[in-house]
């Protein structure tokens, strides 16, 4: 047993127990076989997510990451506020973590260590205390089906000190390296591994924290432990300098999520969609680059009634990397989407990319954002109602007025070249179909009977093309007094009058 | 004496409640008397037709609240109303969301306005075309929204008011004259009638006053139809029809006093 939800310890379920005695103890309890790949997989996630909020990213070992973001503090509004980004960020990816933040990366780490251990130890006793209000707590585990990676423990490193800060929000974030010497030293040693295989011996000679171990005499702690031991107090408290080997991300982005059960309805789709989009986001951030166009396949059942995966493509006007946003126009596409069979996994492709333009900034709205929300607009629109649905002008150098007037849709707007305009007076609303218009007394009549006002226009074009118009157009007026554009076909035998226009 | 002092108090304190109101308090922008005009909250854009300013709170079309229009049919001059107020914004996008018609790119551009600034959105469903409404408002980066809806429900229309109220975009609302009757939560509401060589308005609600008598706004310019309608009404000649094809209308039967 290597992790285990609260309801688990609730039954009495400890860490480290064989298979058997669990099932002796709570025969109910699932137990899910521990999966590296899978594990590495959602490690590299997280790390790819958090990305975006520092280009320095190193991992410390399996479960723990270390981040530089001394120069990310002011970037994202101090250390709180980063803090409470990445904490959102994983917890979309499904994760909990324990986090810590110092000047230096071994005391940042043993903050989030200490803070790890001292929430397992919060949760055992509070289970113990209350054991039958565990629906609370239990999604502090974390949402992903393989339970046994549970423990994240991202710490933040911070190189240079500045800030400085006269309250904490936790006492495990700290930015001076006065304050983290004082914090460091109450902490206990079990938080450093290194110290823990002497823990006997320690504990026999009267040591507790940090600081009683640093108290003892150096050459004959090191003849006694390893060199490792004083090596990782020296990093922790500044003395030593420390080395990482950071992230690179790679080349290409693309990521799959496997559902932890089949889902038949779009919309549900979504918090896994979200997944994908927090660790594209991270990728784009730390390759510099924004997404034009992405596809998400959603994969189907395999085996014998298997159906060829689905692909969602989305195409932006405007080049984007704002998770946020993505992640609404996707939320539209699911709200249209009927799905042909239920989905096992959800697969992320960025497949065009270009360079991330950093936004200036400026005091008063410029035309620029301005132009920017109206891209954002038409996506949005065009992701609920389908392309068909939004029109641009795009006019056309014809005489004949339905030639004329073209409307092209919107995600194929072009630079549409400025058509030369008739000058006599036009309608407002040219009707889709021209209205046969009835004659009485030897006049027009819609409604009431009408009376030319101007006219004729003489229009005759279109022998080229087969739609051949012979009219003469005539702005006329009913008796209420509301204006009409009718046209007199010239080929028929007997006069025929059709109702094109209204003045609006 | 218990029955003296309030007697006394009120002796003391009726000439100033007897005074009007505003003689020493003066009223906050959102509130005014019934007698007169009160002031929008946001800027307004003046409609362009000094008859219809003078009959508006601020002098013009408020932004940020819904204006319904209530028209008898379309195209009876209701877009010619608001072109001088489409022009005074600028180079702003104009949204035409759920037009009743296509519209004519030629008129657009005949008017002077850009062809570029239209936006021609068509819904399958009514709530398409609400959800539509409100991510214009709510984006704000077009400078109008042109709303035909023929039947709405009142929770539509509150919910489509208060994403104009929150947003800067125009916003009027077209609807059918019939819709006269019920209740809206819109703060400004015309009612359109068609008029020779113009329209006439009668404002069914606005902040303020109830509105006497209809307003009369007619176009002056080129393309004043009525103009010409008063001068003659026999002004198409036959002879001009005729002239390079003879009309088969003459063959058929007698040729009509008036075409």
């Amino acid at each position: 047993m290597i992790a285990l939800s609260s309801t688990a310890a609730a039954q009495g379920v400890r860490i480290g127990m064989r298979s058997a005695s669990v099932h002796g103890i709570a025969p109910q309890v699932m137990l899910q076989p521990r999966d590296l790949l899978r594990e590495q997989r959602s490690f590299d996630a997280v790390a790819l997510a958090l990305m975006q909020y520092t280009p320095e990213i190193a991992a410390i070992d399996h479960q723990s990451l270390v981040l530089d973001v001394s120069a990310s503090l002011s970037l994202f509004g101090g250390y709180r506020r980063l803090s409470r980004c990445i904490y959102s960020s994983v917890q979309t990816l499904g994760f909990s973590l324990a986090l810590g933040m110092a000047p230096t990366a071994q005391a940042a780490w043993l903050f989030a260590q200490d803070c790890a251990q001292q929430r397992k130890h919060r949760r055992t006793q509070y289970q113990a205390s209350n054991p039958s209000n565990h629906q609370t707590s239990n999604h502090q585990a974390s949402n992903h089906q393989a339970s046994n990676h549970q423990a994240l423990n991202p710490s933040n490193h911070q190189a240079s000190t500045h800030q400085p800060s006269t309250h904490h929000f936790l006492q495990r974030r700290v930015i001076k390296l006065g304050a983290m010497r004082r914090r460091l030293d109450g902490l206990s040693f079990t938080c450093l591994p290194e110290a823990v295989h002497h823990q006997e011996w320690l504990e026999g000679i009267g040591c507790r924290t940090l600081a009683d171990i640093r108290r003892l005499p150096r050459s004959g702690l090191k003849r006694r432990t390893h060199t490792r031991l004083l090596e990782a107090l020296d990093r922790a408290y500044g003395e030593a300098p420390e080395l990482f080997e950071w992230l690179q991300a790679p080349a290409s982005f693309q990521a799959t999520i496997e559902l932890p059960y089949r889902i038949d309805q779009a919309p549900m789709l979504l918090f896994a969609a979200q997944h994908l989009l927090a660790q594209m986001s991270g990728w784009l951030a730390a390759r510099q680059q924004a997404v034009r166009c992405f596809l998400l396949w959603l994969v189907h059942e395999k085996g014998r009634a298997s159906v060829t995966p689905t692909a969602l493509e989305v195409m932006l006007s405007e080049p984007s990397c704002e998770e946020a946003y993505l992640l609404r126009l996707l939320k539209e596409r699911f709200g249209q989407l009927q799905l042909v069979a239920p989905v096992i996994a959800l697969r992320l492709e960025a497949s065009q990319l270009s360079a991330w333009l950093a936004p200036s900034g400026q005091l008063f709205a410029s035309p620029a954002s301005k132009v920017q929300d109206y891209h954002r607009l038409l996506e949005l629109l065009v992701a609920r109602l389908g392309a068909d649905a939004l029109r641009l002008p795009a006019p056309c150098a014809d005489h004949r007025p339905e030639q004329a007037n073209q409307w092209q849709v919107a995600h194929q707007a072009s630079a549409v070249e400025q058509a030369e305009m008739p000058t006599a007076a036009r309608p407002f609303w040219l009707l889709e179909q021209p209205l046969p218009l009835m004659v009485r007394q030897h006049r027009p009549f819609y409604g009431s009977s009408l009376r030319l006002l101007s006219g004729p226009e003489r229009i005759e074009a279109g022998w080229w093309d087969g739609a051949l118009a012979l009219r003469d157009y005539f702005v006329a007026q009913g008796e209420e007094g509301a204006c009409y554009w009718i046209y007199r076909e010239r080929d028929a035998s007997s006069a025929r009058w059709f109702l094109h226009g209204l003045f609006a | 004496m218990n029955v003296s002092t309030p007697t006394v108090t009120a002796a003391t304190l009726s000439p100033p409640l007897l005074q009007p109101l505003s003689s020493f308090l003066p009223l906050h922008a959102h509130v005014w008397r019934a007698g007169q005009m009160g002031l929008a909250r946001a800027h307004v854009t003046a409609t362009g037709h000094a008859a219809l300013d003078r009959e508006l709170p601020n002098q013009g079309w408020p932004h940020g609240g819904l204006i319904e229009l209530l028209l008898q049919q379309s195209g009876i001059g209701e877009l010619r109303l608001l072109q001088p107020a489409l022009h005074a914004l600028g180079e702003q996008r104009i949204a035409l969301l759920q037009p009743p018609h296509v519209p004519h790119i030629a008129a657009w551009s005949d008017w002077g306005l850009s062809p570029q600034r239209l936006l021609w959105i068509r819904t399958q469903r009514q709530a398409d075309a609400l959800w539509s409404a409100e991510q214009v408002l709510r984006n704000g980066s077009c400078g109008a929204l042109l709303f035909w809806q023929q039947t709405l429900r009142h929770e539509s229309l509150r919910r489509l008011q208060l994403a104009a109220q929150a947003s800067d975009t125009l916003c009027w609302l077209l609807r059918p004259l019939s819709a006269t009757d019920s209740a809206s939560p819109a703060s400004l509401r015309i009612a359109l009638r068609p008029l020779a060589g113009g329209v006439q308005l009668e404002i069914l609600k606005r902040r303020g006053p109830p509105c006497a008598s209809p307003i009369d706004v007619f176009w002056c310019g080129r393309d004043a139809h009525a103009a010409a309608a008063k001068h003659s009404t026999n002004e198409v000649s036959d002879a001009l029809l005729d002239r390079r094809h003879p009309d088969p209308i003459t063959v058929t039967g007698p040729v009509p006093a008036v075409v």
